[in-house]
């Protein structure tokens, strides 16, 4: 039975196993300690490495460890004798992990170097560690990223950067604009071009004079080229940037030696990335992009990839541990056809790692057929119909604070046109993330964009659906302009079931924001009075009734520290109960949501980890073990607490996950997952991740044999059925935070599997008219006999948004479908028997009937 | 550990000795001089004496870490040494005196990423928007107030008449050999100096990152090494004073993705509040700084 503890020492959160199993480990003598569960041992820290083993010396001479650790520990162990634990091996330094893997119990372990000092261990009998377990359990689990000496997380490698990106944050930090200025979004822009241009020639200028006789340190000298470096880099000028880098390695081979290393990274990185550059990957991706471990299409300009292969090659002759690098070499290997021949036996990362562990079919991309020639920077992505004519239609948005919305109008045909401009939208300039709402219940949907995320505080911008084919920009009049913040995360739901949508924006660099809906087309900030505003680094929010009392609840996930669960009081307010209830998610939180994903009517909850570590991702794809904090999954056990269910499920994985959602791509009634990855860095290239739901159990990767694999920047992500053939396309935003990082959007069409299915359209009456947080119940008979599917109207995950109609997989011989939908305003229940099935529905509040949408197939691509 | 003159010349002595007999037989030949690289903490110079107190790091097989006066024959080996800087020399073991020469401060110049990305955007923000210079040895530490962990106002003022310490961190730094080394040698000198703190001796823990670290998660924080509130206090604040108060003691901090790029920086405020030590990066161990804190004590 697993259950949360918290260790009283650290603060560092532990799932640790009952007694029962720790007494299970240490009787099993041959048991291994790494492949134990949870671990209990005393440690000595001292400072020096002469003193350690003067220490050594003196305990292997009888000397009392429990008093040696108590007196002369400098780790905060030594109050409690020294006494570590009981806790997860896996939790651990990997430098302590192999320690204790070789030592029996009672052994003095070997010197261990920690960032702390020299430390010396030994593994403890069960006997005593009961007192630490029983003081311990009576807490409520606390997660921190709080890095203890200790702890595996403190050893992670995180990604070299190479893309400018810190360069320009800083400077656009710098400039204090007026409130006016800082609403006007074509004045943001105007300064930003300014101020990188202006960046540019300082640098350059200040390079003029250290070039000549300037008494600056040879570091900082190399330093200011490769901040040159990075500045070619954040353009995509990949051939500058290594002329500049070339010149910081000049420097360091004959003035700083240690730095060298480093430069050869960043040199093999920058050759990596123009090689991709000049390829085209970015403007026409193709299976060029997809990780799949098989020799795909070789590059056709290969010059760069052997630069970037032999400085890669020569870092890991002197660093042969380093599994970044090893999986840029093998990635630049695959780009030149060389892969995997061509890889030396040693940093062979085998073909087998990316194997599938299922085939749900190939999915192809038909963006550029289908006329989405979106070439953007990272941002948002929603899918819905916006002209109430039936079709689903695609608005992008882009960091870029030049770049204005995309909104790509579905045509008769199988393609699309962008019409921002008769929308009225073209002027809406940047935004990292966007999000479809009815806020005043007039059945055409607005759209909420969210600017400033990872940058500074910017405005948001409420557009209104005029229902015409137009929007017009109502923030100010909203009620929404009056605090601007640097925010990527909100999420629509009725927080007090008056039938209008409210609104919760997280941010990055303030207290959250809960907009009362006013009814009249205005909005109040009621954060603090509701309790919702504690702050912390919010990258992701979510909204669900998870103890299904008839009331939303709200998840706040963290970049950095616990996140909040506020669970709805009825009365306006809220109570934050993360901990308590179990879900204090990864420390290092990016997307969540809440969905059902094994269909027992409880709402389950994933939070994706931002661990910006290639180290990492490869460690995962050898089974090499691994430091950072893991996705993490909970499953819903119905009485208000959650299970972490992260490890059975498959999930236990490290990756940079930023945006991510849900659906179903085999019709089977599981909601599968799909993330996007990477960071702002060009060596960031790990891939998205296609995860197949098996039967509400475990997620199998099935990556590399759907071909969706793409190895860039994986932002806004949805899930629909835009062909209106009865199964689910996932359209994807990729683009990096830089102009040098720009990328095509990406529509994967679903191959089809012949599984059935059904498509609802709520429509609400005393509800909001969204519908957004109805529930929907369905009974089906089929080949695996009856069973309950559970969907909740949302747009799916908080980085993307995928339609409010409810897609929803019956199975193989879907037969007497029977829909029950339970609609939060009126608390009523709807029940519909024998509803036809592999059709679209629209069910309105209160109604007797369903009633039929007719929606022919739309093929996508150019009719030809 | 004591540092008094006496003592430090009996070890000396002691240590002469020691040297002399474990000196290899190559070596012999010269019995009456032994030489050995060394690397420490400046904790006092005194140059009308030449002398300079070092907490220095053990030579391994010859003399565990501890705090010494040294002599220097040429004053002018003395140059550009203050508290707090980090030194390498050679110690020179006669037959009957030693002495110390080639003393070099050791600047901190880490290659790792994360202090050289600081130290590369630190650059960029003086070429762009230069920020006035950080405070050095010997200058009035003009008074501040921020929050601490149990929501009081703390000013620096309030301390007047008692040594300070102070460093600078984020909670959700991810990497432990910066700002939970930093805190974790805080509380080491918490440890050791148990009897004076509060009464002659105070730490305090700003945090860079005022956004995520609230007084509630800075208690938290303290509550790995059961900070006393009174004596060990967390500091936050508005992100305008926060950032006064790093910038006197030259403590840059960069947002990057959720992340911080910073510098690393210790400081020791005499009685008078003035400046007594300021030590950048995380080279040092915490009996070094205890070493110095108590050195300023002693003043």
């Amino acid at each position: 039975m697993m259950r949360f503890v918290r260790y009283r020492r650290w603060g560092l959160v532990v799932a640790v196993l009952s007694l029962a199993a720790v007494s299970r480990v240490f009787s099993q003598r041959q048991t291994p300690a790494a492949q134990a569960d949870t671990i209990a041992f005393r440690i000595i820290v001292v400072e020096s490495e002469d003193a350690a083993r003067r220490l050594l010396e003196r305990l292997m001479n009888g000397e009392n460890f429990v008093a040696v650790a108590k007196t002369e520990s400098v780790d905060p162990s030594a109050t409690n004798a020294g006494l570590v634990g009981p806790m997860p091996v896996a939790d651990l330094r990997p430098q302590i992990r192999s320690v204790l893997e070789r030592l029996r119990v009672g052994e003095l372990s070997e010197i261990v170097r920690l960032p702390t000092g020299f430390g010396i261990l030994k593994i403890v009998p069960d006997s005593e560690t009961t007192n630490n377990t029983a003081s311990s359990s009576n807490s409520n689990s606390v997660m921190t990223s709080f890095t203890s000496a200790l702890a595996g997380t403190g050893s992670v490698k995180y990604v070299y950067d190479l893309s400018g990106y810190a360069e320009t944050v800083l400077s656009l930090r710098q400039v204090t604009l007026s409130a006016e200025d800082g609403r006007n979004l074509a004045t943001l822009c105007r300064v930003r071009k300014q101020l990188l241009t202006s960046t540019q020639t300082l640098v350059k200028d200040a390079l003029a004079s250290v070039s000549a006789t300037s008494p600056m340190a040879p570091i900082d000298r190399a330093q200011t080229y490769v901040m040159q470096g990075q500045l070619h880099s954040f353009r995509g000028d990949m051939a500058s940037a290594i002329a500049s880098l070339e010149q910081a390695r000049q420097i360091a081979v004959a003035r700083v030696p240690d730095l060298r290393l480093q430069l050869d990274e960043a040199l093999g990185i920058a050759h990596l990335h123009k090689a991709e550059m000049d390829n085209g990957v970015y403007q026409h991706p193709d299976d060029r992009c997809l990780l799949s471990g098989t020799p795909g299409h070789p590059f056709a300009k290969t010059a760069d990839l052997a630069r970037a292969i032999q400085y890669f090659s020569r870092y890991l002759a002197e660093r042969p541990d380093d599994f970044e690098v090893r999986w840029l070499l093998n990635l630049s290997h695959m780009f030149a056809g060389t892969y995997p021949n061509g890889v030396p036996r040693a940093q062979l990362i085998p073909p087998g790692a990316f194997a599938s562990g299922e085939d749900v079919g190939r999915f192809n991309d038909v963006a550029a057929r289908a006329g989405l020639n979106s070439v953007s920077l990272s941002g948002g992505l929603i899918v819905d119909d916006f002209d109430g004519d039936g079709r689903l239609d695609i608005v992008t948005s882009s960091i870029d604070s030049c770049a204005p919305l995309r909104f790509f109008h579905r045509n008769d045909d199988g393609t699309f046109s962008d019409r921002a401009s008769q929308a009225g939208l073209s002027d809406q300039l940047g935004g990292l993330n966007i999000l479809q709402t009815d806020y005043n219940n007039d059945g055409h949907l607005d759209i909420l964009v969210l600017r400033g995320g990872w940058e500074t505080a910017q405005r948001k911008s409420l557009l209104r659906n005029n229902g015409d084919g137009t929007f017009t920009d109502v923030t100010a009049a909203s009620g929404l302009a009056t605090v601007m913040t640097g925010t990527q995360a909100a999420v629509w739901t009725d927080i007090d079931n008056d039938g209008w949508l409210d609104l919760f924006v997280g941010n990055e660099n303030g207290p959250a924001q809960l907009f009362h809906n006013k009814r009249d087309g205005t909005f109040e900030d009621i954060a603090g009075k509701a309790a919702v505003d504690r702050r912390g680094f919010n990258k992701g929010v979510a909204a669900a009734d998870y103890d299904n009392d008839g009331w939303p609840d709200l998840y706040v996930s963290n970049l950095g520290g616990s996140n909040f669960l506020y669970r709805n009081n009825h009365d306006g307010t809220f109570t934050e109960l993360a901990r308590g209830s179990g879900v204090p998610g990864p420390g290092q939180g990016f997307p969540t949501w809440f969905f059902d994903y094994d269909n027992d009517g409880l709402e389950d909850l994933f939070v994706g980890s931002f661990v910006t570590s290639v180290d990492e991702v490869a460690r995962d794809y050898l089974h090499v073990p691994r430091s950072g904090n893991t996705l993490k999954l909970y499953r819903n056990l119905g009485d208000g607490s959650f299970q972490d269910t992260t490890r059975q499920a498959g999930l236990d994985k490290v990756l940079m996950v930023m945006g991510a959602n849900f659906g179903d791509i085999d019709n089977d009634g599981f909601l599968d997952i799909y993330l996007g990855t990477g960071n702002p860095s060009y060596a960031s290239l790990v891939g998205s991740r296609l995860l197949h739901n098996k039967g509400g159990q475990t997620f199998v990767d099935v990556t590399a044999s759907s071909g969706t694999g793409d190895l860039h920047k994986g932002h806004g992500v949805a899930f629909a059925d835009l062909d209106q053939d009865g199964d689910e396309e996932i359209v994807f935003e990729v683009g990096g935070a830089t102009p040098g990082d720009a990328h095509a959007l990406r529509l994967f069409e679903n191959p089809g599997h012949g599984n059935d299915w059904i498509a609802l359209k709520l429509v609400g009456v005393k509800t909001n008219r969204a519908a957004i947080g109805a529930r929907i119940a369905v009974t089906v008979e089929g080949a695996r006999g009856r069973r309950l599917i559970h969907r909740t109207v949302n747009s799916g995950g908080s980085f993307g948004a995928s339609p409010l109609l409810q897609h929803i997989g019956l199975g193989a011989g879907a037969r007497a479908v029977d829909v029950e939908i339970w609609w939060p305003t009126s608390n009523t229940r709807q029940r519909f028997s024998n509803v036809g099935k592999n059709q679209f529905i629209e069910i309105t509040e209160f109604a007797q009937t369903t009633k039929a949408l007719s929606r022919a197939q739309l093929p996508l691509g150019a009719r030809r | 550990m004591t540092t008094g003159r006496a003592r430090g010349r009996w070890i000396a002595v002691a240590l002469g000795l020691a040297a002399a007999t474990a000196i290899r037989p190559a070596a012999q030949k010269v019995l009456d001089v032994a030489s050995h690289d060394m690397r420490g903490m400046v904790l006092k110079v005194d140059a009308p004496h030449r002398t300079v107190v070092v907490s220095h790091d053990a030579v391994p097989g010859v003399m565990p870490a501890m705090t010494m006066p040294f002599d220097v024959r040429e004053v002018r080996e003395l140059d550009g040494l203050v508290p707090g800087a980090i030194v390498s020399f050679s110690l020179v073991v006669g037959k009957d005196s030693s002495h110390i020469e080639h003393v070099r401060v050791i600047r901190y110049q880490s290659v790792e990423q994360d202090p050289l990305t600081a130290r590369r955007l630190r650059m960029l923000q003086q070429m762009t928007n230069p920020t006035a210079k950080a405070l050095v040895v010997g200058q009035d530490v003009p008074d501040f107030t921020l929050t601490d962990q149990r929501h009081m106002r703390v000013s620096l003022s309030q301390f007047t008449g008692k040594v300070v310490a102070i460093n600078f961190i984020y909670t959700s730094c991810v990497l432990p050999q910066f700002c939970y080394r930093l805190a974790n040698h805080f509380g080491v000198v918490q440890k050791r100096f148990k009897e004076r703190m509060g009464r002659d001796l105070a730490l305090l823990t700003v945090t860079f990152d005022p956004a995520r670290d609230t007084p509630e998660r800075l208690a938290e924080y303290a509550g790995q090494w059961s900070a006393d509130p009174v004596s060990w206090r967390f500091l936050t604040g508005s992100v305008a004073d926060v950032r006064r108060v790093c910038g006197l003691f030259g403590v840059d901090s960069f947002p990057d993705e959720g992340l911080i790029n910073h510098s690393t920086r210790t400081a020791v405020i005499d009685r008078r509040g003035r400046i007594a030590a300021s030590i950048e990066g995380n080279e040092y161990t915490a009996a070094q700084l205890g070493d110095l804190v108590e050195a300023v004590l002693r003043r």
